[in-house]
């Protein structure tokens, strides 16, 4: 068996609970009461990270777990994960993603940990001040705020924190202490800011060198002398970093990991990235080959077990986020090829090693972004359409050129711009000095037009939760009242967003975090209240396509003959007794067809809700950031959604992203490709997800020049991401039936990968029919 | 100027080099047995019905004046002979059982669809492929079009039989890049049996094709027991080489089309066990002796 099998072999036990990192984490909080609450925060980590068990795995050359015993769950109680708590003992046998919980961890958990965080939860803060907001979250149908669970969702400015070492940020904090010292402390904030950067940069070195020491431990016991050089030279490298600057490319990797497991003790495990991984890894690359210092077989090794310790750790959901969120990822995204920041193509050896890694490992995480442009060149295309036809669903692509363009429009500085770097799953940002919360909410925008035909009323609740519209008797008064609704509705998902940030700041500031984005070290400022350069919020669109396909059905229907008052009717019916109309509310034209009579309206709904988005400011001092994705929420959203006068009944999902409402796709790819060119980008800083899905039995031995053609045309055409799902329907249906037999299978799911197995059934069957309809 | 077609698909990757739009006109001369496009093969307007969708409301019985709809028991019946394809019926189908299959369009509406994915042609090498039925049976139509496509730049094909008369073919030579060409059987009494017409004129054509120096793609479709058998390939291969082809499209039968004659009321007579198999075995091994014999070959219309 090779390292790269035994590596991945560390992957195969069940996943468990892990209360480790929660009971060190509360034990310090306990301690710490009263105390500034950033201070708090560092000593909390401190304790962490000098305490919880370490390991070191089967034939590892990069370490540091990211919980005891791996693979699995971490509990971040100061944040929702207590909402586990009556479902430990259903977590073992639940239908998905399934955790094993230890008995006494239960009974601590219950009695130990739960009781002390009953009221010192972000929920706890924010929810006073904003109890409105909070019904209608609970109710899973309107929008979701994630902030409740903390922030994370940001690139890690790995280059930065390499070019110094947390040694320089030990020293570099004593030092300003002193000189504030010297001024009589007047900046307060400042000084609690240093002390607590210098906790935590103790912490983090400390923590290398405990894996230093075990790696020696384990040297001395083990009687296999290649095993044996190989511990002890972890322990010199772990010696070194992340204290000191990585000198060799193996030290920069265990730098960047020993950083992540860190930052996934403070912050919890969404979306916490790497960046530009191809570009900042290069130098440490490059001289190590010249030098004959490393190869390429080592290289790969190194890479593969990065790729393999992002999939140690998965989210601890609870049955209602398994809805909304289902697939267990983390979405630790890492962004390949692209341009430099003067709009030079930058594609290199490392991008495409780190694609062959990605191909060859085919696990669920990390999400390997790939930055392309006009630029790219041909032959990394030609090897990136032979990955992707290949089947290898763990890919996205992001169009330089539209990702930039949107940036710069929300005053990003160019070089910024150019050097994006994607978060999470379909999130751009500025790389390495923003901060920008990408992923805090997503609201269902077709419930906007479920109130703009009720006025205000739910109908599914029955609630008044709208503004109270009146009776539109026109298309355009209806157009009208339902931008009235997504603009009251955007601005609760602003105010709730806004407590949340207030709310983070003051229960969870993140002193580790904000070490590593750029100007908060500099500027002595958490990174929760602002102290990054670029601060956005990012909140995403569900189902724009199903509002916009919704008004083009009723300028049809209204053409035939049909009153709005009957077709609002017809809705709230669910459309029974009433088929003739609903036959034409159906076939009327739909986005993804390359029919402007219903792309237009689709590209209306979505500017809407980004000029809407777009012009409020948050709580860090900057933007909102409109984005439009939808995890899978577009089903939980969509079962609490009425009927459509699109012809989508009551309960059915939404369309995810921009891509087209399902099964309304009927003229091919290429007329989704070019329906979805069409939305204005410019407006969407945050990012849009396109799955294309092709059949693999369709693209036969023409597959990788379909596919590069493909890219190139969403290129050509202005697209800004595309994600490719290769796929057989029959064998989606065999893995539903035989799921033990199908593990492996990947599935992208609105710009995320996911082992189709362990998606919750609606969402599976969502995806069986996506793929099953026409080409 | 119109013409009739029975579909245009846009993101099709079988019929030519790149990704394509396949623009299918309507109506052919020849009739085989195997035709995976029955509804290609009249040159009127037929309707196509799907029982099991059918909500039993006779709404389309309703609308039709020339009587050619009755209620059955269950659903309805058509009395094709009786029906003018004049599609009201369909436009008030609600259970959408009913289905048009003819429309015409002129050139314009043609070249405005086909101009949709352009991008995509220049970026895969690909471009349009005319079908049918039999394109050469609407020959003023067909030229227009293809002068359309060449005017703009768009790469064209012609998926032909092969059987008109070759002055009509000629005349679009000038604006043709490539040639499908189907062989649907190289012995002429076979051929007039199973297709319902000699190939005397189709082995002429593509004789004077080849010669002429565009690129010509011949299209064999395997279909054992009817056109097929082991000792037939050196038959066929012979004609090959007598033209002066270079390249061989393998197509094994397969029996998607069975829905499609149920639809137009047809009987679908060429159901046998195990036909797809011996196609697709019989498909494999006449490509590899082809190749033995100097021929680039693909099997099913992967380019």
């Amino acid at each position: 068996m090779d390292r790269i099998e035994r590596l991945v072999g560390n992957l195969a036990k069940p996943s468990r609970l892990s209360v480790e990192r929660a009971k060190l984490y509360t034990d310090s909080m306990r301690q710490t009461e009263g105390e500034a609450m950033i201070l708090r925060q560092a000593k909390a980590l401190k304790n962490i990270l000098e305490n919880i068990p370490i390991q070191i795995l089967d034939g590892e050359l990069i370490v540091g777990t990211m919980l005891p015993n791996p693979p699995g769950a971490i509990l971040f109680p100061e944040g929702v994960g207590l909402r586990l708590i009556n479902e430990l003992d259903t977590l073992p046998t639940r239908e998905t993603n399934r955790l094993l919980v230890d008995e006494e961890d239960a009974r601590v958990l219950r009695e130990e940990i739960a009781p002390y965080w009953q009221k010192r939860t972000i929920e706890t803060f924010a929810y006073p001040l904003m109890p409105d907001v909070m019904g209608v979250l609970y109710t899973g149908s309107v929008f979701v705020l994630t902030e409740l669970a903390g922030i994370s969702h940001v690139a890690i400015n790995y280059p930065y924190l390499m070019r110094r070492g947390f040694r320089w940020f030990l020293e570099e904090s004593k030092r300003r202490i002193k000189e504030l010292e010297e001024n009589g402390v007047c900046e307060g904030e400042k000084y609690v800011f240093y002390h607590a950067a210098r906790i935590v940069s103790e912490a983090v070195i400390n923590y290398g060198l405990r894996y230093a020491e075990l790696a020696e431990r384990l040297a001395e016991e083990i009687e296999n002398e290649t095993r044996k050089d190989e511990l002890l030279k972890i322990a010199d490298i772990c010696k070194k970093v992340p204290a000191e600057k990585p000198e060799s490319f193996w030290e920069a990797v265990q730098f960047l990991w020993l950083v992540q497991s860190a930052l996934h003790q403070e912050n919890y495990e969404q979306a916490i990235s790497m960046g530009r991984i191809d570009q900042y890894l290069f130098p440490y690359y490059y001289r190590d080959l010249k030098e004959g210092r490393i190869d390429k077989h080592m290289v790969f090794e190194i890479l593969a077990n990065l790729w393999v310790k992002t999939n140690e750790i998965v989210p601890p959901f609870d049955s209602l986020l398994e809805q909304f969120f289902s697939g267990q990822t983390t979405n630790q995204a890492l962004t390949i090829g692209g341009c430099d920041i003067y709009g030079r193509d930058a594609t290199n050896e490392l991008t495409y090693l780190m694609l062959e890694v990605t191909n060859r490992l085919r696990l669920r995480q990390p999400n390997v972004h790939v930055r392309v442009s006009k630029r790219t060149p041909e032959d990394f295309l030609v090897r990136l359409a032979e990955v992707i036809a290949s089947g290898c669903n763990a890919i996205a692509l992001f169009n330089d050129d539209v990702a930039v363009e949107a940036l710069r429009t929300v005053g990003v500085r160019d070089e910024d711009a150019w050097n994006y770097t994607t978060v999470g799953c379909v999130e751009i940002a500025p790389f390495g000095n923003s901060f920008t919360s990408s992923d805090a909410a997503l609201i269902n925008v077709a419930k906007a037009l479920e109130y703009a035909m009720n006025e205000g009323r739910d109908i599914q609740f029955g609630y008044e939760f709208g503004v109270k519209t009146g009776k539109a008797k026109t298309l355009e008064e209806l157009i009208e009242n339902f931008r009235k609704q997504l603009s009251r509705i955007v601005k609760l998902v602003v105010k709730g967003c806004n407590v949340l940030g207030h709310a983070n700041a003051e229960i969870k500031p993140t002193p580790l975090l904000s070490l590593c984005i750029e100007d908060c070290f500099e500027e002595g400022r958490d990174v929760t209240r602002g102290g990054a350069r670029y601060n956005f919020t990012g909140i995403q669109a569900v189902g724009v396509a199903d509002v916009g396909d919704s008004f083009a059905a009723i300028e049809r229907a209204l053409e035939a003959g049909y009153t709005i008052e009957e077709i609002i009717e017809a809705c709230r019916t669910n459309f029974v007794d009433n088929e003739e109309l609903h036959r034409i509310l159906s076939e009327s034209p739909k986005y993804g067809n390359d029919d402007d009579r219903a792309d237009k309206y689709t590209r209306m709904v979505l500017e809407f809700y980004c000029d809407e988005v777009n012009r409020h400011r948050n709580f860090r001092g900057g933007y909102f950031a409109a984005g439009c994705y939808p995890m899978t929420t577009n089903v939980g959203f969509g079962f609490f959604t009425s009927a459509l006068p699109s012809g989508r009944k009551g309960g059915e999902a939404l369309n995810p992203g921009v891509s087209p409402s399902t099964g309304m796709d009927r003229e091919g790819i290429t007329a989704v490709i070019k329906s979805a060119s069409k939305m204005n980008y410019t407006k969407i800083p945050n990012g849009a997800s396109l799955t294309l899905n092709l059949s693999e039995n369709v693209l036969g031995s023409k597959g990788i020049e379909i596919v590069k053609a493909l890219i190139k045309s969403a290129v050509d055409l202005g697209c800004m991401h595309a994600q490719f799902n290769i796929l057989k329907a029959d064998v989606l249906k065999k893995a539903q039936e035989e799921p033990e037999k199908y593990r492996w299978l990947l599935v992208r799911v609105a710009g995320w990968s996911a082992y189709f197995v362990e998606l919750s059934k609606p969402v599976q069957d969502e995806i069986i029919r996506r793929v099953s309809c026409k080409l | 100027m119109k013409g009739r077609i029975f579909r245009i698909q846009r993101f099709s990757i079988h019929d030519g080099y790149g990704i394509r739009t396949t623009v299918f006109l309507k109506g052919c001369p020849l009739h085989c047995v195997w035709c995976h496009n029955p509804e290609s093969q009249s040159f009127e307007p037929e309707i196509g019905y799907k029982a099991e969708k059918c909500l039993s409301c006779y709404k389309c019985a309703e609308v039709c004046d020339r009587g050619a709809i009755v209620p059955a028991e269950t659903g309805i019946e058509i009395n094709r002979e009786m029906c003018d394809g004049c599609g009201r019926c369909v436009e008030v189908c609600r259970g959408r059982a009913l289905e048009m299959f003819g429309k015409d369009v002129s050139v314009e509406e043609v070249i405005a669809l086909v101009e949709k994915d352009r991008v995509f042609y220049e970026n895969s090498g690909g471009g349009v492929t005319f079908s049918g039925g039999e394109p050469y049976f609407q020959p003023e139509f067909l030229l227009a079009l293809l002068k359309a496509c060449k005017s703009r730049g768009i790469n064209t094909a012609v998926d032909t039989s092969g059987y008109a008369r070759w002055e009509v073919i000629e005349k679009t030579l000038p604006f043709v890049d490539f040639f499908l060409y189907d062989l649907k059987d190289y012995r002429d009494e076979r051929h007039r049996r199973t297709c319902g017409a000699g190939n005397e004129t189709i082995l002429l054509n593509l004789k004077k094709l080849v010669d002429s120096g565009v690129e010509v793609i011949v299209r064999i479709p395997v279909i054992p027991g009817y056109n097929f058998e082991y000792e037939d390939f050196e038959g066929y291969l012979s004609v090959l080489e007598d033209a002066g082809v270079e390249r061989v499209d393998i197509l094994p039968y397969h029996s998607l089309a069975r829905d499609k004659y149920r639809l137009l009321g047809r009987e679908y007579i060429l159901e046998t066990p195990r036909m797809v198999e011996n196609a697709k075995k019989a498909a494999t091994e006449f490509a590899v002796f082809l190749e033995g014999r100097g021929l680039k070959v693909s099997v099913g219309g992967y380019f």
